[in-house]
């Protein structure tokens, strides 16, 4: 049995010396080559998960670059962030997805969970410190060593065919263009009254400090950093635990500047589902982004304020 | 817990260290940490069938010891039975309910008459078909005293829920199994290494090609209709390389951790893709299982040893329900029928027992006449794999029509250079070792250590490189 044991120790060592140095080595070359530079002219960066994705078209917006993405938490929004911060100087200020569902204990599962893990842990992996990946690794150990075998592969991947490009290949999210209406259809079912049946009532403290600590990281490189709220369908928003999000809105981010379109009035073709915006909805929200941006909204010492006035003024509350 | 999964790399070395350096005063002690891991195991997919097994032990464990135990025949037949209907009464009610109902409406609604259907919204409980056919065997062998009920417990039910067997086999008898499980295990370096180098060539051959062929034979399968007649033959070929990778490979990987345990299993597979008849391909093909057919089914009926239409009957019928065995579809049933009618004219002309041995063997090659045998019995085998692959019969029939087009004779539009080469690899290795248990078992051992060892590692990164596409093993349906 020792003997065993021994040859066992001597046959698997050396292969996983060989594995653990080519990791190292392959996530030093992707973070020292990744390309996730954007146009100079860009001076706003937006993040956050899908509402943002599928919300804001920063084609229609001047010097607006968009790159949330679906499905992401914090915790994986804060690794891109400081990144882009690194090799983007012009990056003045941030506007970040702040919804009710990121508060939610449901983001614990979206930053550790098996089928997160597997598709974002591979795009930010080379550039977590070691924090981070105690994080995923204290909390999914299983899942932990899947996505740094995935992690593994896709650097080879971008290290073998010398392709770097996150920001253009879209890897690291952008504009969604949604085109599906499904208001009509969902309001003949009975989600609405599940949802309310199961109204959330913890809060995801993981979340919440990943989100402390892209406020803290925007201060360091002194980028304005702005919470945003878009726009939800009303029965939806009713479902929603909002004295648990204000609570932490309050309590944590009190001091960050919070633009809240949730009341936004949108005809229901507008939406692609309860929480998402579909392209015309997109539009329309865009452009009045864009031009509430171009009126200094972003440099208000009330911006909800400033907000609600053009909203009554153009019939859009 | 898949067997290609991280969950099962933390699994096994924790229960193997267990097993030989904690519970290793004893063999009983062994059993018992066999039984829970087994039991651990097969929570790990759905708990609730935890207590449909136990449930199943518990019965041909009692139903063994009573009909042992009866004064008279019809005592004896009356716990004989009742194991045979409950075992089989699960059985039926979870995996063909659903088809049997559907297929009576579906028959009246071609008469005319239209019924509601109630069907069951019921997952299949992982592995019923194999503990089920365990216990069968036990409960048969008792009956007909071939063996004595084991009076263990602990023991009976390590037999029927031995991990590496539990989900999709290999079948084993009770006379095989059981007495290695009665007696103490020494560990033994050799069949250790032995063991764990036959689950490094069952993971080369489940994530490196079963499931990169599974991608291939998914696409084209589910879009025959947008595809060319040579491509539909590569998906034919898939798909033929995907379920003996899947099912062969998921065997190795059993029959190594059981060495691992000092416990050795039944051959499952034995090269099948290299038969020169069909005779001799059902000889090689899921042994465990076409020797279960044989034995308690075959035999009984009468096996060959009647006059034509016996033989041709009995065929049929042993063909027909090991197509049913692996599941509730039409498809199945007339994969078994292609079969039964391959197989017969061997049968009549006595030459079904023509091929016994290892083909070419002691040869490099085989010569003209055995690679035309094998070429044409791999090509009966891949025909009749489309009706086991197709969603439905219409599906199947429809692929064949696809193939043989005009198009059958252009280059397949899908043709994934590295599949192949690897497929290709695969090939010549189980060629090479063609005359051993398992490819793997002889090749290189004469090799320098750094040489085989660097062979080894070749694999390992092979694997490495594609795990990731996870497809689950074929048979856990069954």
């Amino acid at each position: 049995m020792k003997k065993f044991i021994t040859s066992l120790l001597w046959f698997f060592l050396p292969l996983i010396l060989v594995v653990i140095l080519i990791s190292i080595v392959l996530k030093k070359s992707v973070n020292d080559k990744v390309d996730c530079v954007v146009d100079e002219k860009i001076t706003t960066l937006v993040l956050g998960h899908s509402q943002t994705e599928c919300g804001i078209n920063d084609s229609l917006i001047a010097n607006v670059k968009n790159i949330s993405s679906g499905g992401e938490s914090y915790f994986y929004t804060y690794q891109k962030l400081k990144k882009m911060l690194l090799v983007n100087k012009n990056i003045k200020t941030v506007l970040v997805s702040f919804s009710n569902n990121q508060t939610e204990v449901l983001m614990n599962e979206w930053t550790y969970g098996d089928k997160y893990l597997k598709n974002f842990y591979p795009k930010y992996n080379f550039m977590m410190d070691s924090d981070d990946v105690s994080t995923v690794l204290k909390n999914n150990f299983t899942g932990y060593i899947s996505a740094e075998h995935q992690s593994f592969l896709n650097n080879a991947d971008m290290v073998m065919k010398s392709n770097y490009n996150l920001l253009s290949d879209k890897k690291w999210g952008s504009y969604l263009y949604l085109k599906r209406n499904k208001i009509d259809s969902l309001n003949k079912t009975d989600t609405i009254k599940k949802m309310l049946l199961n109204r959330v009532t913890d809060y995801s403290k993981l979340n919440v400090d990943y989100l402390k600590k892209i406020v803290t990281l925007c201060k360091e490189k002194n980028v304005k950093i702005t919470l945003v709220r878009m726009p939800l369908y009303s029965s939806y928003f009713k479902t929603k635990n909002e004295i648990l999000f204000q609570r932490i809105r309050k309590e944590y981010f009190s001091d960050v500047p919070f633009l809240d379109f949730h009341s936004v009035s949108l005809n229901d073709d507008e939406f692609g589902d309860y929480d998402h915006l579909n392209y015309k909805g997109a539009k329309k929200f865009s452009l009045l982004l864009d031009d509430l941006i171009k009126q200094g909204l972003l440099n208000k010492n009330n911006p909800q304020q400033f907000i609600n006035e053009s909203l009554s003024k153009s019939k859009l509350n | 817990m898949l067997f290609n999964s991280i969950n099962f790399a933390l699994f096994l070395p924790i229960v193997f260290l267990l097993y030989w350096f904690v519970a290793n005063k004893d063999y009983k002690y062994q059993n018992i940490l066999l039984l829970v891991a087994s039991y651990f195991f097969y929570a790990c997919w759905d708990y609730r069938f935890l207590f449909l097994l136990v449930f199943s032990t518990l019965l041909d464990y009692f139903t063994g010891l009573k009909m042992f135990d009866s004064k008279t025949v019809s005592r004896k037949k009356f716990w004989f039975w009742l194991s045979i209907l409950v075992n089989l009464g699960f059985l039926g009610f979870f995996k063909y309910y659903n088809f049997f109902v559907n297929s009576f409406a579906e028959a009246l609604a071609n008469l005319g008459m239209h019924v509601e259907v109630w069907t069951l919204n019921v997952i299949l409980p992982v592995g019923i078909s194999f503990y089920t056919f365990h216990g069968l065997s036990y409960v048969i062998d008792i009956y007909y005293d071939r063996i004595k009920p084991e009076r263990n417990f602990i023991d009976y039910s390590v037999f029927v829920s031995f991990f590496p067997l539990l989900v999709a086999g290999p079948i084993e008898r009770a006379t095989h199994l059981l007495p290695q499980i009665q007696r103490e295990r020494k560990f033994n370096y050799a069949t250790a290494v032995d063991g764990l180098r036959q689950i490094l060539w069952g993971l080369f051959k489940k994530v490196v090609i079963a499931d990169n062929c599974a991608e291939y034979a998914n696409i084209i399968f589910n879009n025959s209709e947008q595809y060319s007649g040579s491509t539909l033959v590569m998906g034919a070929l898939f798909f033929t390389f995907q379920i003996y990778c899947d099912f062969s490979g998921y065997s190795d990987i059993a029959l190594g951790t059981a060495r691992l345990f000092g416990i050795d299993l039944l051959r499952n597979f034995a090269f099948p893709y290299f038969s020169r008849d069909i005779a001799e391909f059902w000889r090689r093909w899921h042994i465990s299982l076409s020797t279960w057919f044989r034995d308690y089914l075959y035999i009984p009926l009468g096996g060959s040893q009647g006059g034509t239409w016996m033989k041709v009957r009995n065929t049929f019928i042993i063909f027909l329900v090991s197509g049913f065995w692996h599941g509730a579809n039409w498809t199945f049933i007339i994969w078994g029928f292609l079969n039964a009618l391959y197989f017969i004219p061997l049968l009549l002309a006595k030459k079904n027992r023509n091929n016994i041995g290892t083909v070419a063997e002691g040869n490099v090659l085989p010569n003209f006449r055995e690679f035309m045998s094998m070429l044409f019995t791999f090509s009966l085998t891949v025909f009749a794999w489309i009706f086991f692959r197709a969603n439905s019969l219409s599906d199947a029939f429809s692929f064949i029509g696809g193939i043989f087009d005009s198009s059958l004779l252009s280059f397949p539009t899908v043709f994934p250079i590295t599949i192949i080469v690897l497929v290709i690899f695969f090939l010549v290795i189980e060629w090479i070792g063609r005359e051993h248990q398992y490819a793997l078992q002889g090749f290189g051992i004469k090799w320098p250590k750094l040489l085989r060892y660097g062979f080894y590692y070749l694999i390992i990164v092979l694997i490495f490189a594609f795990m990731g596409k996870e497809q689950e093993f074929i048979y856990f349906q069954f």
